[in-house]
């Protein structure tokens, strides 16, 4: 066992050696410039901590689902770049503020609520072709730490179930593929497809794909917008599996 | 510049009525949905026919839910839906109507774990055919832990059901977004085909929380819906759960009904119940169009005594924790337009289903 950790160790230290850091690169392996923040109406706050670690956060949400996620570039390899994501979510607080009688009550106000950690972990891969075109796999999975009674529904929602579904079934692998480029040098394009395999008594599938224009203004702001498509199976068999909504988002950056 | 605010101003109005992102809207008139059971029973042309009316209360039986007023439950089990809905099958089966109305039958709710009601009564009785409205339906209600929601009327038939129909009724007044997920009334229309000859048969599940007259406003609706068929000499069979009492009532304030639990909430006052909602549909107190009663006003009168709330007659009662207290006033109508009426004395209101449903059903039968 002491082996195994010294090897990691070892390892980590190697991989950490590298560097690559890049504004505005949300959902690649890049990580942000040491010093740089950048915020979104939807998207985290993020720190470029040093130049191989990222640190995020939802800080809106943090009031009612504490989280953090810190984002770690390890190594390019023969222009193969690894990073890896790793979340730590605490969501009893908004399930409890959520659990009421009345408007806002997605959860009955009889719901029993445990305490609940979720940590996720995703690890990408991204492979350069050209200016046009770099490929980004992925894998991941997540874990709900339940301590204590739970006694709740699932949020049959599109978008929500499959990623809420882990507080009841303890674990959650995901995969997916992104492509995403340069059209001009200010503009951007990211098409993903990801795929939550969960449990299969009810939710046999879920997939989501996204497709998305980033507009990078200048290194104050940019803009994206788009689209999100979700086809996956609810609890309910006459639930319209395929759903769409837009997206756009203004970000900010710093420094 | 004028094209301008034009363009926003239409974008404001889409995205203010234009967007139904949770589903709950409906067409003035749109059809209706339409099932069949897994394996059809051979249906004879019969001599008479026996119509049913049943609010079964989406399988809830007697549990307290918060709806109720004082209850906190919100979302059953499978199993216990099942159950309840089985328990609810086999008294049909029991009873062996004909043609049955439904209220408040859930098809793809949340609070009833996704059991489609409709489909299951079908398939455990020997009714072949089915037409349903949804009365209450949302993708997700964001309110109470309700989430999704798929909760209406059905009419089910031994014989084909060959057109239904669901006709919206008035709102009640409420705030947009209170009303934008809440229940939408409707009336059910059916042709059923009996043989050589046809059928209208016609379902309604009136306001139950109207404090502005909506209740009222409805039921005129649907009596209007009889006279237009009666005017062109079809001949229909209608009832449904009218949250109205008889117009010769004399238990009928809304606070003297001794199950009204002290910590009723607000929200679930409802408006005194007015003598005139019924009266229209009724020989003795109309000179223009009436209409047969399953249960005559004579019949109900020979029972109703006051502050005795023990009647034959009465289907409903809202609060079953209370040993001593039984259903207390009549809601659950049937009428037909047929010229001889119903079979004489064939009426019967099930007051033994009293742990199925807060509502019991009512049966009559009618010479076909």
């Amino acid at each position: 066992m002491k082996k195994i950790i010294v090897l990691l160790i070892i390892s980590f230290v190697i991989l950490s050696l590298s560097a690559e850091t890049a504004i505005w690169s949300k959902g690649t392996t890049d990580v942000l410039p040491q010093g740089r923040w950048e915020v979104g109406i939807f998207q985290p706050l993020s720190y470029g901590l040093n130049e191989t670690t990222e640190l995020s956060t939802y800080a809106l949400a943090d009031l009612v689902m504490p989280n953090i996620t810190l984002k770690k570039f390890w190594k390019d390899m023969e222009g193969w770049k690894f990073a890896s994501k790793h979340s730590l979510i605490y969501p009893t607080i908004l399930l409890n503020v959520i659990a009421k009688e009345g408007a806002l009550g997605i959860l009955p106000d009889n719901s029993v609520i445990p305490q609940i950690f979720v940590l996720s972990n995703q690890f990408m891969l991204s492979y350069r072709y050209n200016d046009y075109l770099n490929i980004i796999p992925k894998i991941g999975f997540s874990v709900a730490l339940v301590s204590g009674d739970s006694d709740f529904p699932t949020i049959d929602m599109q978008f929500i179930y499959n990623r809420t579904y882990v507080y009841h079934e303890g674990a959650m692998f995901n995969i997916g593929l992104d492509l995403r480029g340069n059209i001009t040098p200010e503009l951007e394009y990211l098409i993903d497809i990801d795929k939550f395999i969960m449990d299969k008594e009810y939710c046999e599938f879920s997939y989501e794909h996204k497709m998305m224009i980033i507009w990078k203004i200048n290194r104050r702001f940019a803009l994206s917008g788009g689209y999100k498509l979700s086809y996956s199976d609810y609890p309910s068999k006459m639930q319209k599996s395929t759903n769409i909504i837009p997206l756009i988002d203004l970000q900010i950056g710093f420094k | 510049m004028k094209k301008k605010y034009l363009v926003l101003l239409i974008a404001v109005l889409i995205v203010t009525y234009g967007c139904d992102i949770f589903n709950t809207n409906f067409e003035e008139m749109e059809d209706a949905r339409m099932y069949e059971a897994k394996d059809l029973t051979d249906a004879p042309i019969p001599d008479v026919l026996k119509i049913m009316t049943w609010n079964i209360k989406f399988g809830g039986a007697r549990i307290d839910f918060f709806f109720d007023g004082w209850g906190d439950e919100v979302l059953m089990d499978e199993d216990v839906v099942i159950e309840n809905t089985q328990k609810i099958a086999e008294y049909i089966n029991i009873v062996q109507p004909d043609i049955i109305l439904l209220q408040e039958l859930d098809i793809d709710s949340k609070r009833s774990a996704y059991v489609d009601q409709m489909q299951f009564i079908l398939d455990a009785t020997e009714l072949n055919y089915g037409a349903y409205a949804s009365q209450w339906k949302a993708d997700f209600v964001p309110s109470d832990g309700l989430g999704r929601m798929n909760s209406g009327n059905a009419i089910m038939s031994r014989w084909e059901i060959t057109d239904a129909v669901r006709i919206a009724l008035p709102l009640i007044d409420q705030d947009g977004l209170t009303q934008y997920f809440y229940l939408r009334r409707n009336i059910l229309k059916t042709k059923i085909q009996i043989g050589d000859n046809e059928l209208q048969v016609l379902n309604i599940h009136a306001a139950a929380y109207s404090k502005d007259g909506t209740k009222k406003e409805q039921i005129d609706i649907y009596k209007g819906e009889l006279d237009d068929l009666n005017a062109e000499g079809l001949i229909f069979v209608a009832g449904g759960d009218f949250n109205a009492i008889p117009p010769n009532s004399v238990n009928w304030l809304e606070e003297g009904f001794p199950d009204r639990p002290d910590d009723l909430g607000e929200d679930y006052e409802v408006e005194d119940y007015d003598l005139t909602d019924m009266m229209e549909f009724y020989e003795d107190y109309t000179s223009s169009t009436w209409y047969h009663p399953a249960v005559s006003l004579g019949k109900y009168a020979e029972e109703e005594v006051e502050n005795n709330y023990i009647n034959k007659c009465y289907t409903h009662t809202i609060y079953i924790d209370l040993p001593e207290i039984d259903w207390n006033r009549k809601l659950d109508y049937l009428f037909t337009n047929n010229e001889t009426g119903w079979i004489a004395n064939s009426d019967s209101t099930h007051q033994d289903t009293r742990q199925l449903s807060d509502h019991c059903p009512v049966t009559v039968e009618l010479e076909w």
